[in-house]
């Protein structure tokens, strides 16, 4: 069952159309989504939560619908924004605990709550430290808890991993893996870096110019393209390729004698004719493979157009 | 971290108990800036140097109700209960200590909103089940509160003070109702001045700023609208053009207030030493003077907070 469901959704400011005609699905786990600077990824989050009405179109989050149930949907939602925020004065307990009250819940199980997830999210020794005194490592991951502390169905997350150093990138991403995969908690990941997405993300929804380009599993958008097929020669040959051109196959891109080949028909049906046009030219055929696509080829493949 | 590091609790659960609360938010709010301004010792100094005519005022009527008949000042003791109006003392306190007063809204209100726009907070308030209207009344709220218990604590104090001994000389019998008035007038300045503080609050990124400019209007507007008044009297113009200048008195803040306790308290008001007659007191307004200076100002604060809070910037 989809926990976003968006149908030609459309969002302006003022005359600047943020989102056009939107429409995707996000499945359950954890799902990146994928766009440059300016893509309207974040506008996208902040429709969902009801901060921004969308000019047309509607929507749905956990069956609740987009633009109407604003506050039942935050309730149902954790959202880590990407700019720092936090409530000055506030030590990081008194923080957590606020944001778990903000959010429903009585003072004493918002406090509870509060020191498991800052436990949770590798603050509990500086849990009694103010905020402002904290690195930006930090400040990511209290973001983090103060999303988390209400036990939300749904995490938004923006840009989690924004400014902070590749160890703690790396923490930063286990995180998110771990609430998704481990503590049942449907992740909504924003971002404009790959190897995040890649390393987190079950199914991923690209957005470019603030419309949906491609949406599907990450495996099957990294996985193997039945058209297209890898040839390694041992060494380059022109009339290789102008006999491989003849034969039916299109030549997508070539690195030094590496060729990728695409064409219609079955990988066998590929291989045969690879073999053809190397026979014809009398080039000596070193490798051949099923052409992969990485996660960067279907990303470019879907901004490009 | 979740997996690895000594710190891990793989306890964390999902949130299970008892059901969410639905509304309510701006309790939540206000409760939460209540209790961070309790904590601060400058405001509970502040509150009790405002409160300081109450505790001359105290001081001042135990001596000559104690000791002024023994030394011979009967009369003297006499006069000065004859002439004192006791629901007057209630305004006259607050026109004493109203700088005092003033720093102690800056100091529970300027960074209300103005520190949350510097720290992005608005993004953690409205991205929980809380809307714009529970942020801007939670923190309403709590200054008001924050700003009435300042004006009622000493305020009550001498009432219960001037309650228990000196029914005698007429602080009851005087005006019966004069606990309620009192009560009106504080609640009514205290909204007033929080919606204020709350409108310049939301302009600003900095609570520092919020403050100077709230101090600056206060000081400047008192300045400009007291002052015509005063030389109005001092060079005995004519009754209307006085008229004209009292009117001016109340386009301040500080003469907002004024404006209200006049209005509530029904009075012009008066001092405890003095001779009424001899006093230059500016009348008490008009109700349409009394909405111009208290309505409009709050309402305008109010429409600037609604139209600046918001999660999103918008982009045109």
């Amino acid at each position: 069952m989809p926990v976003v469901t968006l149908d030609h959704l459309t969002v302006q400011y003022g005359k600047f159309t943020a989102l056009r005609d939107f429409s995707a699905s996000v499945p359950e786990g954890c799902v990146g989504l994928l766009g440059p600077n300016g893509a309207g990824k974040t506008t996208l989050l902040k429709t969902l939560l009801g901060f921004i009405k969308p000019t047309s179109g509607s929507g749905n989050v956990l069956g609740m619908q987009v633009g109407v149930a604003g506050p039942e949907i935050r309730a149902a939602v954790g959202y880590m924004p990407e700019q720092d925020c936090h409530i000055p004065g506030m030590n990081a307990v008194q923080f957590v605990t606020y944001a778990g009250e903000l959010a429903g819940l009585p003072h004493n199980h918002s406090l509870r709550r509060a020191h498991e997830v800052l436990e949770y999210v590798g603050l509990g020794e500086a849990r009694y430290r103010q905020i402002e005194t904290y690195s930006t490592g930090m400040k990511q991951r209290i973001k983090l808890a103060q999303a988390l502390v209400h036990g939300p169905q749904l995490l938004l997350l923006d840009e989690p991993t924004n400014g902070l150093d590749p160890k703690g990138r790396q923490e930063m991403l286990a995180l998110v893996r771990d609430v998704s995969a481990n503590k049942g908690v449907n992740v909504l990941v924003c971002s404009h870096l790959l190897p995040d997405i890649e390393r987190t993300c079950d199914s991923v929804v690209v957005i470019a110019q603030g419309q949906m380009r491609l949406q599907g599993n990450v495996a099957t958008l990294k996985g193997l393209n039945v058209t297209s097929i890898d040839a390694e020669l041992r060494e380059t040959s022109g009339a290789f390729i102008q006999k491989a051109v003849e034969l039916g196959f299109e030549l997508v891109h070539a690195k030094g004698a590496e060729y990728r080949l695409s064409a219609v028909g079955t990988q066998e049906e590929l291989s045969a004719k690879v073999f053809a046009a190397a026979n014809a030219v009398g080039a000596q055929v070193r490798g051949l493979k099923p052409g992969q696509k990485s996660l960067e080829d279907a990303f470019m493949e879907a901004i490009d157009g | 971290m979740a997996n690895s590091g000594p710190l891990s609790d793989l306890s964390y659960r999902n949130y299970d108990s008892s059901p969410v609360a639905k509304g309510g938010r701006w309790k939540v709010i206000a409760l939460n800036h209540i209790k961070r301004m309790f904590k601060l010792k400058s405001y509970w100094i502040l509150m009790v140097l405002s409160g300081i005519h109450f505790l001359i005022l105290a001081a001042a009527t135990y001596f000559i109700d104690s000791f002024a008949g023994n030394m011979g000042g009967e009369q003297f003791a006499e006069t000065f209960f004859g002439r004192i109006v006791w629901r007057d003392q209630f305004m006259s306190g607050f026109q004493v200590g109203h700088f005092l007063l003033m720093a102690i809204l800056l100091l529970v209100g300027a960074g209300a909103i103005a520190n949350d726009n510097r720290s992005n907070a608005l993004l953690v308030y409205l991205s929980k089940p809380c809307t714009k209207r529970d942020y801007l009344f939670g923190k309403f709220a709590g200054i008001f509160s924050l700003f009435f218990t300042a004006l009622a604590i000493p305020a009550a104090f001498f009432y219960f003070y001037g309650m228990m001994n000196y029914r005698e000389h007429g602080f009851i019998s005087d005006d019966p109702s004069m606990g309620l008035k009192i009560l009106l007038a504080l609640v009514l300045v205290s909204a007033y001045q929080a919606s204020i503080i709350l409108g310049i609050s939301s302009l600003f990124n900095q609570g520092r700023l919020a403050g100077a400019t709230y101090a600056g209007l206060y000081v400047m507007s008192g300045l400009f609208a007291g002052l015509p008044s005063v030389i109005g009297n001092a060079n005995d113009v004519s009754a209307g053009v006085q008229q004209m200048l009292d009117k001016i008195h109340y386009l301040s803040i500080f003469g907002g207030c004024e404006a209200i306790y006049k209005t509530v308290l029904q009075t012009n008001g008066s001092f405890a030493m003095q001779d009424r007659s001899s006093q230059m007191l500016v009348a008490r307004p008009e109700i349409w003077l009394l909405l111009l200076v208290t309505v409009v100002p709050a309402g305008l604060a109010w429409m600037a907070a609604i139209r600046k809070v918001r999660a999103v910037e918008v982009v045109k």
